[in-house]
């Protein structure tokens, strides 16, 4: 009787030839066809239709470069970007410290500490179509509670999502409010890794409380503050829904940021060359923003 | 039942050759339990045996079958291992009745059977639980109880022992005994407990880096031990140890110059080679006499240390040599010697009882006495 | 002692701070949900007031009596693509990990490397091909393309997570199901798989909060009323009847029934799920 050597061989086998380890092969084969079929192939798909002229779904002539170059060389390119930056950078500083300020009053030996946790987590639950329509309603200009604050200050009532000048900044409020929870969850894990000794030991030294936080708790917390920039610099940069139910990028593309228009262009202007350019730019700046996240990783567990 | 045999088997995980050509024969009900410090093999030549790990060069019998290639599930082996590997979302009663389900047994038998053995092992009140719900002596039955009730021929134990307390240890040995008595398989069983080894054993199969040292009854092993390694490996404490030099030789005797100038005469079967070379000598602490006696010579030292056991008493004395450095001797006496620490002891050593090491550590004794002379 | 009387303001300053605060932040976390809530139940007279009417008077049910019928279908939509959606990845990503846990073979490294990095590529850069292909396969306004995609976004995540269960498995186990007489296919499924149930539990979720909560692939790969999730169902409320306030409410209300009831009884879960499949764009 001759069988093959993994059936009686451990399951911890050692290496060998590819085709004694046919088992391994065969559980994995589904995990890398689906990935390979329905992620790495549209991917390069993508860009080939990057530099291509499109009619409809049709591939015409090849252009090269075209699309890109398109782009950046239009004011309307470089306003997109720039939205995408402040869309980013401005959720990332009001997030981040209002994440780190609940978490460390959280992390204090506190009352009902559990239930003022679970509400803070509530906002991150919910969809982004859903957040995005709650807040269409608060700050609807006729009947919005958001009224009662212009009117408090005596002003007019403001289209805080419609107007050119608050669009942008009441999209960031609310992205704030939708990922907050996030940051603050990473962050209260980081925290209760700080051993208490060290900080008792620096409060018996007379440390102020600002100061104990700088020189003790944020050192020891950076890695993780570094990780949720990322993540959520990530999320924000390739969000769509949000905006789109929000301001659909307007009022005049004021918050018209990448993700978005490459979905614009291809799904509504039917410009599916051009939409995949700008959404290759969209996979070169994820994939930059993942490497530093793997070197972060990998410098973390080497210390 | 069953006689098996392993045939130069080599075991290699990559270019990494742990178990370096084996070659043993195991009789039909024989109880062999394999000794040796960690990672000397024991595990990995008892899977083999089981079939959880490929051979790589060899071959393996069991009934004078070559079994190499035949799955686990079919070479009539059981195994109870270490961990107890006990399937945790599983009650006691499919546990044990896993095997004979997979191998298709019908209903009413795997019942009788699961059935005899919870009454063999006394975990009848215990079928309907979860393993976690046992204690460790209660998981270790069961564990037992998975491998009776498919009736192997050959019974594995990895250390089936090692996570039970010293107690509960005492008791399972007994019963394992007992279990091998009434079953009828052979049994191999691995430890690295010398008492374990010394009082389950028929077979004794001592292992060190992936080879077989001895092979012998637990009585031959002690009284003949094959070389330094297996002479140190068993007793505790153990054997005492004498760099000696070889002096003069005759027919069938060296005169060997041990620390503290002591000539000590002893029977060899053979000349343990290079003149005024190197041998080991080797005393059993309880072949050491306290005091002057008649056959021996007398070294004098210093107690340094105690172990009272309740029925024997270890010495532990220093001893100094002319020139060199000082040296120790464990001693075994009877326990009401009245000695302390720091006081001055003789202690004579019966050149009969020694046993000779070569150079590379082999026993060159020649054992003209009979076994009784050691055990006084 | 004053300095007692002291330290004792101190910290009842302290302690007001403190807890004002994260009154405050409750606050502003609730406000919209609650907003949201008061809203669905109020006529379409007490709706349009200004300054607003903060509880319902009279409260009613007739704008969840008249979205039901359409928010309930989508939302047997999203529980139906979330399931089968489930039941793929689990399925595809069990084989995978238990691999990836137990097995060392040539290439293991590489071929893990592919499928965890496909992670770095957001939704957003492959919705054109991935709207493409499955217009030209036919799939275009089906399910099964939205199971399959969303099954494919899941598995790397999935595969990382249940390797780190595979992995807590004692290979002892597995080998007793070898001697048992299972092959090594069988140790998966009767051995091995039984025992990590609970990352299937954390990984079904993943996918779940996922699948609910998705929606522009859903919007892309859609376009019959019938084929709507309920993101994309609440979505077209505001483009079909104008806006009715109450009505987009009452529909959103429902909408976080089960997401909002979830995270309360399977809070933990819900965290740790999320944490893990937050990359995702
Ligand atoms: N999968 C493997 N790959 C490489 N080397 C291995 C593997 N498994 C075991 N070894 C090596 O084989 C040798 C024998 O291991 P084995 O487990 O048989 O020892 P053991 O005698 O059972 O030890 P212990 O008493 O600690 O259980 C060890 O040196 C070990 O490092
Ligand atoms: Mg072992």
């Amino acid at each position: 009787m001759t069988i093959t050597a993994h059936d009686s061989g451990a399951l911890t086998g050692a290496k060998g030839g590819i085709r004694r380890h046919a088992f391994e092969y065969a559980l994995l084969a589904p995990s890398i066809l689906i990935v390979l079929a329905v992620i790495f192939y549209p991917i390069i798909y993508a860009i080939d239709i990057s530099v291509h002229e499109t009619e409809f779904l049709e591939k015409r002539a090849f252009v090269g470069p075209k699309h890109y170059l398109e782009f950046f060389g239009s004011a309307l390119g470089w306003r997109i970007i720039w939205n995408s930056l402040v869309l980013v950078v401005g959720s990332l500083l009001l997030t981040v410290p209002i994440g780190m300020g609940l978490a460390l009053l959280i992390n204090m030996k506190i009352r009902l500490r559990a239930s003022f946790r679970t509400i803070l987590i509530l906002p991150w639950v919910i969809s982004q179509v859903i957040t995005a329509m709650l807040w269409s309603w608060i700050a609807n200009p006729q009947f919005g509670p958001a009224r009662l604050v212009t009117d408090a200050f005596d002003m007019l009532p403001i289209d805080f999502f419609g107007g050119i000048d608050t669009a942008m900044a009441s999209l960031i409020v609310v992205n704030v409010w939708r990922t907050f929870p996030f940051a603050m969850l990473l962050l209260l894990a980081a925290l209760q890794t700080v051993p208490r000794e060290l900080l008792e030991a620096a409060e018996a030294d007379g440390a102020p409380a600002w100061h104990r936080f700088w020189e003790v708790t944020f050192p020891l917390i950076r890695p993780t503050v570094m990780v949720v920039t990322i993540m959520l610099s990530l999320s924000y940069f390739n969000h769509i829904d949000l905006p789109l139910v929000l301001t659909g990028g307007g009022p005049l593309n004021e918050t018209m940021i990448l993700a978005l228009s490459a979905y614009e262009q291809a799904f509504e202007f039917n410009k599916i060359g051009y939409g995949s350019a700008i959404s290759i730019i969209v996979f070169i700046v994820n994939m930059l923003l993942s490497l530093v996240y793997i070197r972060l990783l990998r410098s973390e567990r080497h210390v | 039942m069953a006689k098996v045999e392993l045939e130069q088997v080599i075991k290699a995980y990559g270019n990494l050759e742990v178990i370096h050509g084996v070659d043993l024969q195991f009789e039909h009900g024989e109880f062999v339990v394999f000794v040796g410090p960690s990672g000397c093999g024991k595990s990995t030549l008892l899977r083999m045996i089981a079939g959880l790990e490929e051979i790589t060069r060899g071959e393996l019998r069991i009934d004078g079958r070559r079994v190499n290639e035949v799955p686990a599930a079919r070479r009539g082996t059981a195994m109870v291992f270490q961990s107890y590997a006990l399937y945790p979302h599983k009650t006691v009663r499919e546990n044990m009745a896993f095997g004979l389900k997979m191998a298709r047994t019908p209903r009413d038998e795997i019942n009788a059977r699961v059935r005899d053995a919870a009454g063999t092992l006394v975990i009848d009140e215990l079928l309907e639980r979860k393993p976690r719900e046992l204690s460790g002596g209660q998981r270790q039955r069961v564990a037992i109880g998975r491998a009776i009730v498919r009736e192997p021929k050959v019974f594995l134990l990895d250390e089936p022992l090692s996570n039970l307390d010293a107690a509960l240890r005492g008791q399972m040995r007994l019963e394992l005994s007992r279990l091998h008595e009434r079953i009828d398989a052979t049994m191999i069983h691995v430890t690295h407990d010398q008492v374990e080894a010394m009082t389950l054993a028929e077979r004794i199969v001592v292992l060190r880096d992936g080879r077989v040292e001895q092979v012998g009854t637990p009585r031959e092993l002690y009284l003949h031990p094959a070389n330094r390694f297996v002479a140190g490996f068993l007793g505790s404490p153990p054997m005492n140890f004498l760099d000696s030099r070889v002096v003069t030789s005759g027919d069938g005797w060296i005169e060997c110059l041990a620390p503290g100038d002591l000539r000590l005469r002893v029977g060899v079967v053979r000349d343990p080679g290079v003149d005024g070379g190197g041998v080991v000598l080797g005393i059993r602490p309880e072949d050491l006499r306290l005091g002057r006696r008649d056959h021996g010579v007398v070294v004098s030292g210093r107690v340094v240390h105690m172990e009272y056991l309740g029925s024997v008493l270890y010495v532990h004395a220093e001893c100094a040599s002319e020139d060199g450095p000082t040296w120790r001797l464990v001693l075994m006496t009877k326990p009401d010697t009245r000695l302390q620490a720091g006081q001055s002891v003789e202690v004579t050593i019966d050149a009969r009882t020694c046993h000779v090491f070569d150079g590379a550590g082999v026993s060159v004794t020649a054992f003209s006495r009979g076994e009784d002379s050691t055990t006084g | 002692m004053t300095a007692g009387a002291g330290a004792r303001i101190a910290r009842v300053l302290k302690n007001i701070t403190v807890y004002g605060t994260l009154l405050l932040a409750c606050a502003v976390s609730l406000f919209p949900i609650l907003w949201g809530l008061a809203t669905s139940l109020k006529t379409d007279r007490a709706v349009a007031l200004f300054p607003p009417q903060w509880l319902p008077d009279p409260a009613t049910l007739d704008n969840y009596r008249e979205v039901f019928p359409a928010i309930g279908g989508y939302m047997l939509n999203s529980a139906l693509v979330a399931f089968v959606t489930i039941v793929l990845t689990l399925i595809v990503a069990a084989h995978g990990a238990y691999a990836a846990a137990r097995g060392d073979f040539p290439f293991k490294r590489a071929l893990l490397f592919i499928i965890l990095a496909t992670m770095m590529i957001p939704g957003v850069a492959i919705l054109v091909p991935l709207y493409v292909v499955a217009s030209k396969l036919n799939l275009f306004n089906t399910f099964t393309v939205l199971v399959v995609i969303y099954s494919t976004w899941m598995i790397p995540m999935a595969l990382w997570l249940l390797r780190g269960f595979f992995e807590t498995i004692p290979s002892d186990l597995e080998d007793a199901a070898i001697m048992d007489g299972c092959s090594r296919m069988g140790v998966f499924y009767r051995v091995s798989v039984p025992l990590v149930v609970p990352g299937f539990t954390a990984v079904a979720i993943v996918v779940f909060i996922f699948v609910w909560n998705e929606f522009i692939l859903a919007l892309s790969m859609t376009s019959s009323e019938e084929k709507r999730l309920v993101t994309v169902g609440i979505y077209y409320y505001i483009t079909a009847y104008g806006i009715e306030w109450g009505k987009l409410m009452a529909a959103v209300c429902l909408a976080l029934v089960p997401i909002i009831g979830g995270f309360l009884l399977l809070q933990k879960g819900f965290i740790q799920g999320m944490t893990a499949g937050s990359t995702r764009g």
